[in-house]
């Protein structure tokens, strides 16, 4: 099985839509230096595209997969609002280095949760952390409602929408739901437990939530602790104490600290903690 | 061990180490064309830097995860081919450089055929003059390497990849085993410095014989020099395994070693060889 680089895609894509094979009208849209705009992932590249007039993101696999097909059905099953459903499309794309797969998903206006706490940080806004920690919470409750797992969450993954009426999920090719078969997508380091492996069930989000909430609730009140990397809660961080302190009035913050250092990855009730997380005003100031 | 992921504020360090001398001269066919090898060789080059560089595309930003040297050693001396050492990806992919326009045919499955033109940068240039002196170029990488290691102990160790296709002419094999050696002891906190050696073929099509990452059940050809190259490699950690397995299957451990590879090959050989860009976050 041989990988296919980022640059085959990209001289595929400009090309012109000859390389694709069942979508008709692709045309990358183009940065300051007129190279194509996209994000790599560790598996595939989003390009930002327009087809047939309309602005898509267009997902190019580097690696062929069985069962994607399997898992795309399945998402575009889901009955949920907070999750982008794209249209797959099994080997698509020629390259010189072999066909790719593509997934089609709808443009959605917005930026990453990861750019906004960036944003949030150089602003110096705690409001706008505190924003961030209202949708995000919001947007857990959702997904703990719902019988499926994203399986890959994680601050690039979350969009708050331009509007900021809320968040949505992207990139689900890690999703776990009853029935679905695994398919060794595990998650991203540092966001998936040590302990988690290759298990797949409705814990596999627990870690990623508590790690996103904690870590925002920290850069609230603590945005010193921004160095370069946003999730400032990884036990690897070195800031136990210190957000230890910053949670000890909130009793479900507390608990989803310290379930960062649990040696499991499941975190017990992680629903009922969560929807008793008040927002930051259950810590002191 | 190397496990550590690569982030801002943990930088991964790939340095690749360029055989320049005459023989780099020889022709071969690459990608339909014939052309030197050394010409070859800096396409290949180019190819796997944008790729890095590509690999660093996030949301609105090139993220700076890598420092990146490249190396040149040929009858003109040893000397990085851009800056002084490492520099970062961020300052490569900004750097004023020239592209060039290549010819691609393309078939597709139902048999259509098109031909389209792709403009490729390069960083690197083709140059192919006198002997080979890659022990100095190890003892250069030794003395890049070990400052880098001191600034980024919680970081990968460096990745050093030497591609050569003959024998080096200013040190003994037993010399050339001990810079090896000392630049294999280069470490962070999460391992020892991985150094590579990618010996290029000789043949103008591509060999039958090559040995690519061989497991500790490979023959190797008879020789001194492929003996010498598989002494001089460091035997490649897990992470690695998986990729290694999909090209050639066998078993782990694998050496970090390719014996009589096509030029054809190199890119994806390199590619498993700075395979720690999946370790980005």
């Amino acid at each position: 099985m041989r990988r296919i680089s980022i640059n085959e895609i990209i001289e595929s894509l400009s090309c012109g839509e000859e390389t694709f094979c069942r979508i008709k009208g692709v045309a990358p849209k183009y940065n300051f230096y007129n190279r194509p705009r996209f994000v790599a992932g560790r598996g595939s590249v989003i390009f930002d595209v327009v087809v047939d007039g309309s602005r898509h993101a267009l997902k190019c696999y580097t690696v062929p997969q069985e069962l994607r097909g399997q898992l795309y059905d399945h998402i575009s099953s889901l009955g949920e609002d907070f999750i982008i459903r794209p249209r797959f499309f099994p080997s698509e794309l020629c390259t010189t280095g072999g066909w790719a797969d593509v997934a089609l998903y709808p443009w959605v206006e917005g930026r990453s949760l990861e750019w906004e706490i960036r944003a949030a940080i150089q602003n110096q806004s705690q409001e706008r952390i505190d924003n961030l920690i209202s949708a995000f919470l919001t947007l857990v409750r959702k997904l703990l409602t719902a019988e499926w797992r994203h399986g890959d969450l994680k601050a690039e993954n979350i969009i708050l929408l331009s509007d900021r009426s809320g968040m949505m999920l992207v990139d689900c090719d890690a999703l776990y739901a009853p029935g679905l078969q695994p398919r060794g997508e595990v998650g991203t380091p540092p966001y998936v437990h040590p302990a988690r492996g290759t298990a797949f069930d409705s814990h596999i989000d627990d870690f990623s939530i508590a790690l996103i909430l904690i870590s925002l609730v920290a850069l609230h009140y603590h945005p010193e602790l921004f160095r370069g990397e946003t999730m400032v809660a990884l036990p690897s961080e070195g800031n136990r104490e210190i957000i230890a302190e910053t949670v000890a009035h909130s009793e479900p913050l507390t608990r989803l600290h310290e379930a960062l250092y649990s040696s499991d990855y499941k975190i017990d009730n992680i629903k009922y903690l969560i929807d008793n997380v008040h927002s930051t005003n259950n810590t002191p100031q | 061990m190397y496990t550590a992921r690569i982030t801002r504020r943990n930088k991964a360090a790939i340095l690749l180490l360029l055989d320049r001398s005459g023989s780099m001269a020889e022709e071969v066919l690459y990608e339909g064309h014939t052309i030197t090898k050394a010409e070859a060789l800096c396409e290949v080059v180019n190819s796997l830097l944008e790729e890095i560089i590509n690999r660093c595309h996030r949301e609105r930003f090139i993220g700076d995860y890598f420092d990146v040297a490249v190396v040149g050693y040929s009858g003109e001396g040893v000397a990085p081919l851009f800056g002084s050492g490492f520099r970062r990806i961020v300052d490569i992919d900004v750097m004023d450089v020239p592209s060039r326009t290549h010819y691609i045919k393309r078939t597709l499955p139902d048999g259509r055929r098109f031909d389209s033109f792709i403009s490729r940068r390069q960083w690197v240039t083709p140059h192919a003059k006198g002997r080979t002196p890659m022990g100095e170029a190890l003892r250069v990488a030794t003395r890049m390497c070990r400052s880098w290691a001191n600034k980024h102990q919680d970081s990968l160790p460096p990745i050093v990849i030497n591609i050569t296709d003959g024998e080096a002419t200013d040190a003994t094999a037993d010399e050339l085993q001990l810079r090896a050696e000392k630049l294999r002891e280069i470490s962070t906190q999460d391992g020892n410095l991985l150094l590579m050696n990618i010996h290029l073929a000789s043949q103008y099509d591509t060999p039958t014989d090559s040995i690519k990452f061989p497991d500790e059940q490979t023959p190797l050809p008879i020789g001194r020099l492929s003996r010498l190259l598989y002494n001089m490699s460091s035997p490649l950690p897990e992470p690695y395994n998986e990729a290694v397995m999909e090209i050639r299957g066998g078993t782990p451990p694998f050496r970090g070693f390719c014996y009589n590879a096509s030029i054809e090959e190199l890119l994806s050989l390199l590619t498993i060889g700075s395979l720690c860009v999946n370790q980005l976050i």
